[in-house]
């Protein structure tokens, strides 16, 4: 049987800048800013523009949406947004090329309270991958009278298209290094993981897209992993800036490269179930039910359950913890602290191992920049800051939860937390 | 290391209760408890002054603390030690006040109790508890730990483990850096569990308070019923600035605020859900209309006119129970039962 076979192809991207044409030479990205602007136009728009943000600039990007990585199927068929922009072809399989260090990020007037902050420089900086990123940011707006829905989606859909077009631009350039993904068949017989992987599906702000289709219409369904490194999910979900999990975190998903660190030596990787994690008590039961289904039907020894969010998923958590553990499949939840000694809002006594990915309730101050790219003032209402988070001198005081994806339950950074 | 030492009238050796009302005085050097403490820490701490209080008098006095403050400023304390106070209660809760008078001011503070006292449960966030025995039999062995504690802290070594470094864990949640991320480390964790060797969880699952319902309202029709949301309903502006999340208040807005009971001026400012048909119709959150219809209808006596609201999302339990507790306090008595709706 031949397995499928994704070759990531790596583009090292050290700076950008704008030019008269879009392009990668010696590790800079070079964009033609009217061509890009031109691929972006949609009729709600009332103005949209382009800004730089380099690693250690002193710039603030907020209410930031979404990240995505410039990313382009250079194999003959499919496209590296399967679904949102081109046909569902060839995922997860062929060739991708990769703009590694740069970044995509959308910004604009404020959908909802959910969005966050990117700080270049600074202590926030030191906690937030993406201020490691050459940075290309949308900042769009729209038209009076659009709807939150509407605003959201075009501006996703702005991210999308960016992302594709600098990486489309580049498709010939030679790889600094390529990554190669294909789960090959174990010479001995390793415990079999997988991951429940919960995706938000409750309503605006708080949606996933897989192969483009909006989550709430899911029923669980298993994924090979290089599905999702290849494009398959799309982000519309913004829970807490913090907590949130961003296109570019599913591009770049840490659980799924360490799965296959130890594919084949210390574990055999059976595969993703995705689960979308709903309101509703009774689509919870179904979805949780459905997940750990699927986990014995592809005989899981073990399962990853990594949180988006916090508190409303906690429920799907426990509940496929406890169906996963009464089948003797053990799990692991990965999830980030509320409060201090209750800092999870349901339990269940089969809980007992579970990994801490840092606490939201810490404050943080952060410096004035010297460029803002947004609009700083909705601080006051983002989830995270409030009407006093903007100080005299101009620095804000915030809880982490404002900074983008800090304690993300995939597990990206090093971040955790005790009580002592 | 520059240290100052409270202990009460009995180990200061004024006198036994007759003497409990002792005001707060202060003396150069260790006496009492504290010269077998001095003794455990050669040349690295010095007990500058003792303070001496009588049980009662530091409890009851509020100025206590204060006086407490001026001490360890006059004396320029890096750290506070205060008992052991074994079992004896006033004195446990005297010495947990005078602990977070020195935490106020970023002074590190030590103590050494028995578990039961109920200075540990009510003073445990704001000093270092070392677990004793009930009575000063278990002096020598205290005096021993307390002086292994401070020679560490006097070191400069960080203690944030209770079990490993010997104290009552102070409920206070801190944020670190691992050498793993989280991807690696619950990879790794699950492997452990799946092979049967050992590993260790980093949240244990707390065990949540059990709440009493109330006993049934006997007489509705007389009753008075107010709603309380969690939901972030406000009035259209969100005029006293209730935060989207990790609310670190309520708000209380009458009916004639939001427009009335059909509720027309109203939006929700709730970082935690889709806002979209709470904002078209404030009624999702709030059935305020319907609790209204039921009044006329006589089902119960009277609708409450203000209204509580917090945001519920990304708030520890432990505020919502502190905000539960004040709002309770508020409405005690003017009203017999509350509706309390979520998101």
């Amino acid at each position: 049987m031949k397995g499928m076979n994704l070759k990531l192809e790596l583009v090292y991207i050290k700076d950008i800048k704008f030019g008269d044409r879009t392009y990668v030479q010696n590790g800079v990205l070079t964009i033609c800013k009217e061509e890009l602007l031109g691929k972006l136009t949609n009729d709600i728009f009332s103005s949209i523009d382009l800004e730089l943000a380099r690693p250690g600039e002193s710039v603030r990007i907020i209410p930031v949406k979404d990240v995505i990585e410039p990313r382009a199927k250079v194999s003959d068929a499919g496209d590296a947004f399967p679904g949102v922009l081109g046909e569902c072809e060839g995922v997860g399989q062929g060739v991708t090329k990769v703009l590694k260090g740069a970044g995509v990020v959308t910004t604009g007037k404020i959908v909802g309270f959910q969005e966050g902050i990117i700080d270049m420089t600074g202590p926030a900086a030191e906690y937030c991958y993406y201020s490691a990123l050459n940075n290309v940011v949308i900042v769009a707006e729209v038209k009076e009278g659009v709807t939150p829905a509407e605003h959201e989606a075009a501006v996703r859909m702005a991210g999308i298209k960016a992302a594709q077009y600098l990486a489309q631009c580049a498709k010939d350039v030679p790889a600094d290094e390529t990554e190669e993904y294909e789960l090959t068949e174990p010479a001995q017989e390793l415990p079999r993981v997988a991951v429940v992987f919960l995706a938000m599906a409750q309503g605006l702000l708080h949606d996933n897209y897989l192969y483009g289709i909006d989550a709430k219409r899911l029923h669980p369904t298993l994924l090979h992993p290089n599905e999702i490194l290849d494009g398959a999910i799309v982000s519309g979900n913004c829970v807490v800036a913090s907590n949130k999990y961003t296109t570019y975190d599913h591009q770049n998903n840490p659980l799924i490269k360490e799965l296959y660190k130890k594919h084949g030596k210390e574990l055999e990787f059976a595969g993703v179930i995705f689960t979308p994690s709903c309101p509703g008590l009774a689509d919870k039961k179904r979805c949780c039910m459905a997940a750990v289904n699927i986990a014995s039907t592809i005989k899981a020894d073990g399962l990853l359950l990594p949180e988006e969010g916090g508190g409303n998923p906690e429920a799907d958590l426990m509940m496929i913890c406890r169906m996963a553990e009464q089948r003797e499949i053990r799990t692991v939840l990965i999830v980030g602290a509320i409060g201090e000694e209750e800092a999870i809002t349901d339990t269940t006594p089969e809980a007992d191992a579970v990994v801490n990915v840092g606490s939201r309730i810490e404050k943080l101050l952060l410096p004035k920049m010297e460029r803002v790219i947004g609009h700083e003032e909705q601080i006051k209402v983002l989830a995270g800051g409030s009407d006093e988070s903007i100080l005299p001198d101009g620095s804000l005081y915030v809880t982490v939860s404002s900074i983008m994806s800090m304690h993300n339950g995939m597990g990206m950074t090093k971040l955790t937390s005790k009580v002592y | 290391m520059r240290i100052v030492h409270y202990i009460n009238q009995f180990f200061g050796q004024i006198g036994g209760e007759e003497a409990a009302g002792h005001p707060l005085e202060v003396r150069e050097g260790a006496m009492g408890p504290g010269i077998g403490i001095q003794g455990e820490l050669g040349g690295c701490a010095q007990i500058a002054a003792t303070v001496i209080c009588g049980d009662n008098s530091f409890v009851e006095h509020e100025e206590a603390a204060e006086q407490m403050k001026r001490i360890l400023k006059e004396y320029d304390a890096e750290l506070l030690v205060a008992g052991p106070a074994f079992m004896a209660g006033r004195y446990g809760v005297a010495c947990g006040a005078a602990c977070k008078a020195a935490y106020e001011m970023g002074i590190p503070a030590v103590s050494a109790m028995h578990p039961d006292n109920p200075g540990v449960l009510m003073y445990r966030r704001y000093a270092y508890i070392i677990p004793c025995g009930d009575s000063a039999r278990g002096m020598k062995e205290a005096v021993g730990k307390l002086g292994g504690l401070i020679r560490r802290m006097s070191d400069g070594e960080t203690i944030d483990e209770p079990e490993k470094d010997g104290y009552i864990q102070r409920g206070i949640r801190k944020v670190f850096v691992s050498d793993r991320t989280g991807a690696e480390r619950g990879v790794q964790m699950l492997l452990d569990k799946i092979a049967g060797r050992p590993y260790r969880t980093e949240l244990p699952m707390p065990k949540f308070e059990k709440v009493e319902p109330s006993p049934a309202i006997k007489d509705m029709r007389h009753a008075t019923i107010a709603m309380i949301t969690t939901g972030g309903l406000v009035p259209k502006g969100n005029p006293d600035h209730l935060e989207a999340s990790a609310a670190m208040k309520y708000v209380t807005h009458d009916f004639e605020e939001y427009g009335g009971y059909t509720l027309p001026n109203s939006e929700t400012c709730h970082g935690g859900y889709d806002p979209v048909y709470v904002n078209d119709d404030g009624r999702r959150v709030l059935p305020a209309d319907v609790m209204k219809e039921m009044e006329e209808e006589g089902v119960f006596g009277h609708l409450y006119d203000k209204v509580y609201v917090t945001t519920g999302t990304a708030m520890p339990t432990s505020r919502a129970s502190k905000f539960g507790k004040a709002i309770a306090g508020e409405i005690k008595d003017k009203v017999d039962g509350v509706i309390l709706t979520s998101t």
